[in-house]
Formats: structure tokens, sequence, C-alpha cells
């Protein structure tokens, strides 16, 4: 069973009085463990796609169903309560809150579900990323490499069915870029979760079990050669 | 549960965000409001608990009951009841006499615990050193005035008669404990024990005598005992409080008062606009946060109520200790007024302190909780797309229930509504108009800039390239300004005024009784002593018998009506009006229109006096001249300064009319204390004369002045500490886009000294175009003060033109670079990171 379907997904925008198509007509299913590749040039949309898929925002037109459920049909609280359960997140720019630590970062998300463990949670999968005599260092004292590690022990932390990263390494330089890329592979294979991410450099996309290419709005999938 | 997890979440958010400059500065605003309101309203529920206090000692208890006939003796088991103390007296006026000699005097007959409260003054040799004595005469001893010692020509010592008993007189009265009655009757004071009034045998049938009961206790009591007596009370009966005898110690201290409640609802303003800045800034930087939550599966309430409860812990956090900081404060405030206030303060209350602490919480719910609001309405696409911002809440309801709440609290403040609405609502108006002013002045500035130096060229084009911020900076700033500069007047003012109210030199003594015949010896003898006199005023004693013909005792039946109509009044008259007085309905005497017979006696009567009577322009009033009758008609009403220690009348006739009846003059001077004992010998030259003193008064007045005009300053402080900290939120308002501006300068390489230099433009553009507008506005609100309400004429405060400007160059740059310090230090590349 697709854990992610998007059918006939359009999004378009009203800027300056005119009508902008970022998305037209898009359809994808992605299953259960796989992992996804979305590429394409900046401003092709790939972003607002991966926004859509996550429930993040909203589409102009079409479905998408996340584990089964109707995103499309849901309210903002409706598809946060779906985030909660099912979505993990990585971004490009990390999105740690620079007043907390390490620790309190990861366990934001454990405690906005009211986790119990959420302490001894946080601190393991802190470990498991390496940064175990970093717990009680803020954002601001600690690498870019770092930072997106404690981002991918946010993301992790919750269990997620399903975990979207927005070009992970974009703010990373390359041996950084390539540790980050390896911890979320093996984490993922460990933990056995969906990946969908956006990005537009090759060697990433290719570590993908599927890739998928976005350009002018209409997505076609590329078939990778061994 | 959910809710306290949610609880304890916000909690040690709020505890990291500690260190971020909006939260400390929304805190600080939060605890100075607090501390404004909690210092003032504590310092002001005391003090009016002290005179209370204080004018209870004037009147010799806390409440007072006056009747021409006995007093139920209900009242007296009540009060009994109810734990209060009890007193009673018996007054009538009697002729004594000695040495074959026979004078009027006015007996105050009193049992032993009078007075209640307060002290008799007593010496123990004509015009001797006042002693304060809590008790009433034995039996068979008086205390007496000096003028009936003097008209009976006996001593302390001697025996005076009193009706059929022989009584001793064991000390001069000075002052009695009940100091209610007039100051200028022509009769002296005399105190005697009530077991001696059967004796005199002078009280039957048909006397003219008087019961006056005397109550003290606690508040409560006396409250309960108010009440129970309103309904029983019957016309013949006036209920005397203390209100009444706060008149006479109420005026300086009161204006005071009201000056220390204008100026902490300044800073409480001042603290809440510091505090709508903070809040929009905070809730700013605040939407990553909030979009990252909602990324995180937080739902809407959740978010809400994570920020609900970070602020509620703001508020808790500031208003807490920022009433308990003004409570400490406000034994400093009432330490610098110490010495005017008895030893025995009433003691501090809470009431004030939690009342400020609900306030201060409630100014930052209601002012912050709209930006605030608008976090939980960020979108979670937020954290991949910057530019997305919340639309924005209502924010119309809460500006209106922040107005409702300011309205509420100036009212707390200023106990006056029509002041407190007038006060907001203005206030509310003048912030829009800032904002529309300082877009014109800009525009308008731009148009001539290439006149203008190159420091204010650049700052102006830099302002115009954030006119959005700038209008608000220069809005907030003109605020600041405006506020400053009118507590400093309205402060110099007061104090010109209370000099003015009491200059060296006050006459501290009264003369009445001057014969006509004697009038010129008078003046002489005074001039030889080098003494300044007031005016001699003429004076006819008179009684107030019909108004439009009707019997003043079918107006006000029994003993109803305004005290002016229980006994003889002071008349007077005069051709011109005085200078200190002024009409306030009617015509002057040489003002009257054509037309009117020429044969009415025209009077101009106090206004206050009128009201009560129910007099207006164009009524008859007869008076009772010496058994003639003689029928006035209003031609003006007056306002008159009672507090000017000169010889003050409620009827003012024309010559012509009152000068054919039999009249004597009064006048006041100013005699130095230690010269006392000259006025033996001026009473032997005039044995008609009596000479009051007033020094004491003086004395108190100008004592509580003083100590007034210290409190003031200190209040002025913690205005000009709101002022600074809402000077702070204006700059941090802007301090993201100067650090952007910053770091892309000098990545393209510009030099520290460059960017010191635009910001420096920027700031006295800003200081400059903000006073001027300050400066406009002030001259306005003075002028329409001056001429509207006061009536006097208004000019430019010169100073002010220098001062203002002056004040905000220094003000704004200091601070300005101060907030900027980082912007000038810091690497480009820690600069951006910061914003991002």
């Amino acid at each position: 069973m697709a854990i992610i379907e998007a059918q006939d997904v359009c999004k378009s925008l009203t800027l300056a009085e005119q009508s902008l198509d970022i998305l037209t007509g898009l359809s994808l299913k992605v299953e259960s463990g796989e992992s996804l590749a979305i590429v394409g040039k900046s401003g092709s949309g790939k972003s607002t796609l991966l926004a859509l898929l996550a429930g993040l925002d909203t589409v102009s037109s079409g479905h998408i169903f996340l584990q089964g459920k109707d995103l499309t049909v849901m309210d903002e609280d409706g598809r946060a309560s779906v985030r909660k359960d099912h979505v993990g997140f990585i971004f490009q720019n990390f999105q740690l809150l620079p007043h907390l630590s390490a620790l309190d970062n990861v366990m934001l998300p454990l405690e906005l579900s009211f986790a119990r463990d959420a302490r001894q949670k946080a601190m393991g999968w802190l470990q498991k990323v390496g940064l175990a005599a970093r717990l009680h260092h803020q954002p601001n004292q600690l690498s870019g490499g770092e930072q997106q590690r404690v981002a991918i022990a946010r993301a992790f932390a919750c269990e997620p069915d399903i975990l979207f990263a927005d070009e992970p390494t974009g703010n990373l330089d390359e041996h950084t870029g390539q540790t980050i890329v390896d911890l979320l592979f093996n984490l993922n294979r460990e933990q056995n979760i969906t990946l969908i991410l956006v990005t537009h450099d090759d060697d990433l996309a290719k570590q993908c079990q599927r890739q998928v290419h976005l350009e002018d709005g209409v997505l076609s999938e590329r078939v990778l050669t061994p | 549960m959910k809710h306290l997890s949610l609880f304890l979440l916000a909690a040690k958010h709020w505890l990291n965000d500690l260190r971020s400059n909006e939260k400390r500065l929304l805190i600080l605003a939060t605890l100075l409001a607090a501390v404004s309101m909690s210092m003032i309203s504590s310092f002001s529920d005391r003090l009016s608990r002290t005179m209370q206090y204080r004018a209870s000692e004037l009147i010799a208890a806390d409440l007072t009951i006056f009747s021409s006939r006995k007093i139920n003796d209900e009242f007296i088991t009540k009060a009994a009841e109810l734990g209060l103390r009890h007193s009673q007296a018996l007054g009538f006026s009697t002729m004594a006499f000695a040495n074959d000699q026979l004078q009027l005097v006015r007996v105050r007959s009193v049992q032993e615990n009078y007075p209640l409260k307060g002290y008799n003054q007593l010496a123990n040799e004509f015009y001797g050193k006042g002693l304060l004595i809590k008790a009433a005469p034995a039996p068979g001893k008086v205390w007496a005035e000096e003028r009936i010692l003097q008209k009976l020509k006996v001593n302390i010592g001697d025996a005076i008669e009193i009706g059929e008993s022989v009584l001793q007189i064991e000390k001069i009265l000075q002052q009695d404990a009940d100091r209610s009655g007039s100051l200028f009757s022509p009769f002296g004071r005399l105190l005697m024990s009530r077991q001696d009034v059967a004796k005199t045998a002078v009280i039957g049938e048909g006397s003219r005598i008087w019961y006056k009961h005397y109550y003290a206790g606690s508040e409560e009591a006396l409250a309960d005992f108010s009440s129970w007596l309103a309904p029983r009370l019957d016309d013949s009966q006036t209920l005397g409080g203390i209100k009444d005898a706060q008149q006479s110690v109420g005026g300086a201290l009161g204006k005071a008062q009201q000056y220390l409640s204008l100026a902490s609802l300044i800073s409480v303003l001042l603290a809440a606009v510091a505090i709508a800045l903070c809040a929009q800034r905070y809730s700013e930087r605040h939407f990553n946060t909030a979009a990252l939550l909602r990324c995180l599966g937080a739902s809407r309430k959740q978010v809400r109520a994570i920020f609900v409860y970070k602020l509620m812990l703001t508020a808790l956090l500031g208003a807490v200790c920022g009433a308990l900081i003004g409570f400490v404060l406000h034994f400093a405030l009432l330490a610098l007024v110490a010495d005017i206030l008895p030893q025995d303060l009433m003691p501090a209350r809470f009431t004030p302190v939690l009342v400020s602490m609900l306030c201060a919480a409630l100014v930052l719910m209601l002012i912050a909780l709209a930006p605030i609001l608008n976090l939980h309405k960020v979108s979670p696409a937020r954290v991949l797309r910057r530019e997305l911002k919340p639309k924005s809440v209502q924010a119309n309801v809460f500006f209106v229930l922040a107005v409702v709440l300011m309205v509420g609290l100036a009212f707390l403040l200023t106990k006056s509504l029509m002041l407190s609405l007038v006060f907001v609502v203005g206030l509310a108006l003048l912030l829009l108009i800032y904002g529309l002013l300082s877009s014109a002045m800009l525009a308008g500035l731009m148009r001539v800039q290439r006149y203008l130096p190159s420091t204010l060229r650049l700052g102006l084009t830099q302002l115009n390239r954030h006119h959005y911020y700038a209008r608000s900076q220069i809005a907030a700033f003109a605020f600041i300004f405006t506020s400053v500069a009118l507590i400093w007047i309205v402060r110099g003012d007061l104090f010109d005024n209370w000099q003015s109210q009491v200059p060296q030199g006050t006459p501290n003594h009264f003369a009445i009784n001057i014969l006509p015949a004697q009038k010129d010896d008078f003046a002489l003898a005074m001039s030889n002593k080098g003494l300044t006199t007031s005016d001699f005023y003429p004076m006819v004693r008179g009684r107030l018998t019909h108004i439009n013909n009707v019997a003043v005792s079918e107006l006000f039946k029994e003993d109803a009506g305004p005290a002016a109509l229980k006994r003889e009044l002071n008349l007077t008259w005069s051709d011109t009006l005085r200078l200190d007085e002024a009409i306030t309905d009617g015509h002057w005497f040489d003002d009257i229109p054509a037309g009117s017979p020429p044969e009415v006696n025209w009077i101009s009567l106090e206004e206050e006096l009128a009201r009560r009577l129910n007099v207006s322009i164009g009524d008859d009033v007869s008076f009772n001249l010496a058994g003639q009758t003689l029928v006035t008609k209003v031609a003006s009403l007056r306002s008159v300064k009672w507090d000017n220690f000169r010889p003050n009348f409620y009827v003012v006739f024309t010559p012509q009319v009152l000068s054919q009846f039999h009249h004597t003059f009064i006048n006041s001077f100013y005699l130095p204390p230690q010269e006392g004992r000259w006025l033996l010998r001026l009473n032997q030259q005039f044995k008609a004369v009596t000479v009051i003193e007033i020094e004491q008064i003086l004395v108190q007045v100008r004592q509580i002045l003083a100590q007034t005009s210290l409190a003031v300053e200190a209040i002025l402080l913690l205005v000009l500490l709101c002022a600074m900290v809402l000077m702070f939120a204006t700059l941090l308002s802007t301090l993201n886009l100067r650090k952007h501006e910053a770091a892309l300068y000098r990545t393209f390489g510009a030099s520290e000294a460059t960017i010191r230099g635009r910001i420096r433009s920027e700031y006295i553009t800003l200081a400059l175009v903000s006073s001027l507008l300050a400066l406009l506005s002030f001259e306005g609100i003075s002028l329409a003060l001056y001429v509207i309400i006061f009536k006097v004429s208004w000019q430019p405060h010169v100073s002010l033109w220098l001062m203002v400007p002056l004040l905000a160059l220094g003000s704004i740059l200091l601070a300005g670079f101060y907030a900027n310090r980082d912007v000038l230090k810091a690497s480009p590349r820690q600069l951006l990171q910061e914003i991002n």
C-alpha cells in the first residue's frame, strides 16, 4: 500500500493580480519504506511539492493521501495532527530554536506529543548521531554539521513513518554533507522509514531508490541506471 | 495533565527566552508600569488615610453630629455597641463677667475625654509658646482665648463669672481641638467642663444652645455607624466628617496627589506603548518558532497556549516584582514627606499592591495579546518559505479593550472619569496625529533637503527609505518628549503656584474690629512698625433672611441649609473687583447692563454659596442689618480664593449701600513670629481691635508644600525611567533592519566609521524631527490648556525649544549607539547569521 499518494495535484499562486501555476496535474505514489528524491532546477516547485506532500501547505485542486488519510479535506489542525503522528522533517537551514539547547530541541516534538520518556529518548538519539557530549550546547555553539545532526535526531526521535528532507546538505560543505547523508541513509534503513527528499545534488539523489524530476510544474520519473 | 505539560514546555521556553532583548524590555516595561502604579497607589492610599487621620485632628474626632436640639441617646448606645469612643459637648453664647467688665463669649462645655482626636493648643502667658495638650478643663476651671482675657482685664489664675458660677482661668486657649466655626467671630471662645454647666444656670427654656457628639474608632465601625445613622438623622442634625476638615489641609496636598497620579498615569502609558512596540517585535521574532511548532505537529490551540502561557509568565514576573518593588519604594516616598505626617501613620495595606499587580498584568496581556495571537496563525510552510507572514488577527477588539483598560486605570489613579476619558482618548488621538504629521514632515523635509546640511540630508534619505519604521519611530519619540515636557512644565507651574500661595511675608495675623475713626491711626501704627498690611476691608455684620421674598427659615427647614444661614455674615463693600477674584456669572457693578432701575441695591455673591442657596443672577436676597431690612439683587457670582490668607467675603455690596451702616474694618498683616509681644502694646493702643494669629497654619502649609515638592521630584524620575524604556523599545524595533543593512555595507567594504556616520545622521535627523513635532504638539496642548481651561494668557515656552532638541539628541544618540553596539562591532557573517 502506498504510504503517500498525490492525485492530480495543482497549485497556483496569485501574485500582483496574476495567477501563477506552480504545479499542474501532478500525480505521485510512494510505497512504504521507499526512498524518493525530487530533483529539479531552482524555482521548479520542488519545495512547494514537498510542503504539499507533508501537509504544510494546501493544494489548489487534487488530493493527497498520507497513510490513507486525505490531507486536502482536513483543516490546519487535522493536518498538524497527521504530521505529529506520522511525519518527520529535516531542513536546509536546520530550523533549530536558537534559545533552546540541543537536547531541548530534540525533545520538542516529543513534548508536543506528551511523550513520557521524552528526555531519555532525545538523549538516546543525540548519542546515536554522535552528539552525546554536546547535549546542552545551544545551536550557535554548534557547527553547521552538528546542527544538522541535531535536526536529524529530532526528526527520528518521534519515530515517524515518513521523513521529508529539504536540501539537507544544502548549507554544508562536501565532506560534512557526505557524513550527514551517510547518517541519514543508515538511520533510514535501520528504522525502515520512508524518505522523501528534495535536492538538486545528483549524487545525493542517486542514493535514493527512486528519483522524480520536476520541471515547469510537471513531474517525470527518472529511470535509474545501475 | 496535557495543559500542565504544555505549561511546563512553555515555561522552559520562556526561561530560555529570557536572554532576548525584547523579552527583557517587555518584562521591564511591565515591571515599571507595576512599580509606578503600586508605589503611587500605596502612597496615595496611606496618604489619604493619614490625611483623614490628620483632618480628624481638626474636628477632634472622626465623625461629629451637630444639632440645635438634644441628640437622641440611641446614637450613643449604637456607637458603644460598635466599639466607638464617644464624647459630648454643649455649646452656648453667654456673657462673662469680671472686673466690672462684660463680654459675650462662645462657650463649649466638654466631657473629660475631650478631645477624642487631636489636641488643644494652650499657653501659660499672653502670646506665649503654645503647648499641645490632649485633655479637657477640670471642673471649676476654664480655658479662654486671649481676647476674652484682654476685654475682661483678667489674667491667668483670675476668676470670671459665667451665669451663677465663678470659674478660674487656668490657661489661655490658643486653638480649640475642634476648629469648626468661624475664625472671624467677634466673640472669643471659652472651654469649660460639662459638669459646671448646671451650676451656671444659664441654660433655660428657649436658650440658644447647640449639641455636638464626637465619635472615634476603627474605619469599619465608623462606616457601619455612618450607614446606620443616615436614615435616622433629622433635618436639624448635621453629620460632620473628616471631608469637611480636609479642605483646610488638603488643598496643596491634594494637588500634589493629583500630580503624582497624573505622572504615574503618564509613566504607565509610556510603559504601555513600550509594551506594544516590544510585543510587536517579539511576535515577529517568533514567527519562525511558531511555524516550526506547527510543522512538528502542534495544533493551533497548542501554539496559542504555549505563547499565551509565556505571556502570562512575563506578566506575572513583571507585575509581581514591579508591584512589590513599588510597595517597598512607597516607604521611601513616605520617608520624604515623613516630617509632615503624624507619628502614628496608618498601617500600609496590601490591597493597592494587589490591584496594581493585576492592572499591570492586564495592561501587558491586553496590549501584547493581539500580536502574540498572530503567532498561532503562522503557516507551517514558513519553515520552507520565510516570506510567508501570518494574516493579522482582529487587533481592533484588543485596541478597544486596551483603551477601556487605560481609562479604568486613569480613573483608579485620578478618581475623575472626565479627566481619565479626556486624557486617554486625547492621547490616542495624539498618537494618530503624530503618525500622520510625521509622514507629512518627512515628505516636506525631503522636498527642501537640498538646502539642509549634509548630515541631515543623509539622515533624511535613510529615514525615507524605511518610511514605515521611521514614521512610527518619530511618533514614539515625539510622544516621549511631549510627555516629559508636559510633566516638567506642569511640575514647574505647580511649584510656582505653591510658592505664590504662601510667599515670604504672607499675612500671619488678622486684625478685626478696627473702628472707622481709628483706621488711619491703626494704619500709621502698622507703618511705624514697618509692617506691610493688606487693604483695609470694611465689614458689616448682617443676617441673610429672605430669598425672593421667601424667608430662609421656610426654604431651609429647621437647621438644614448652609452654615452661612445660621450665623451673622461678614459683609463688605467695594467698587472694584479684587485681582484674585473672578466673575463667573453676571456683571460687576461698573458693568451692569443699561436699563436696570437705578434704585436697585446690587450685590455680588460667592458662587458656591449661591449654588447651595439656589440663587442666581437677578434674584432678590434680603438681609437684616442691625434690625433694618435691606433688599438686594444679585448682579454677579464670584469665585473666591479662600486659601490666600487675606480677608475674604461671601457678599460684596456697592459702597453707596453699605457704608451708611455701622461698620468696622478688617485687615491682615505679617509680623515676624519673634515680635509677638508687640501685639500687647498694639492692643493697649487699640482696645477694640482683636488680633487673630494664624502663624501656625502658615507653618503647617509651608511644611506640607516643601515635603510634597520632594515627592513630586521623585516621581519625575520614574517617568523618565519609563521614557528610557520606551526609547529602547523604539530603537530595538528597527535593529534587525539596521543589522541587515550594516552587514551588507560591511560586506561591500564600508568601514566602521562610515556605518557609524550613517547611523549618527539618521539618529540626529530622527531626534530633530521628533523634537520639533513634540514641541509643536506640546505648545498646542499648553495653549489649549491655558486659554480654554485655565483662562490665563499663554506664552511659548522658549526654554523648552532649546532643552527638548538637546535632550532628544543626547538621549537618542546615547541609547541608539548603545542598542547598536553589536551592529558596529560584529563581523558581517555574525550579523547575517543572527538575522537568519
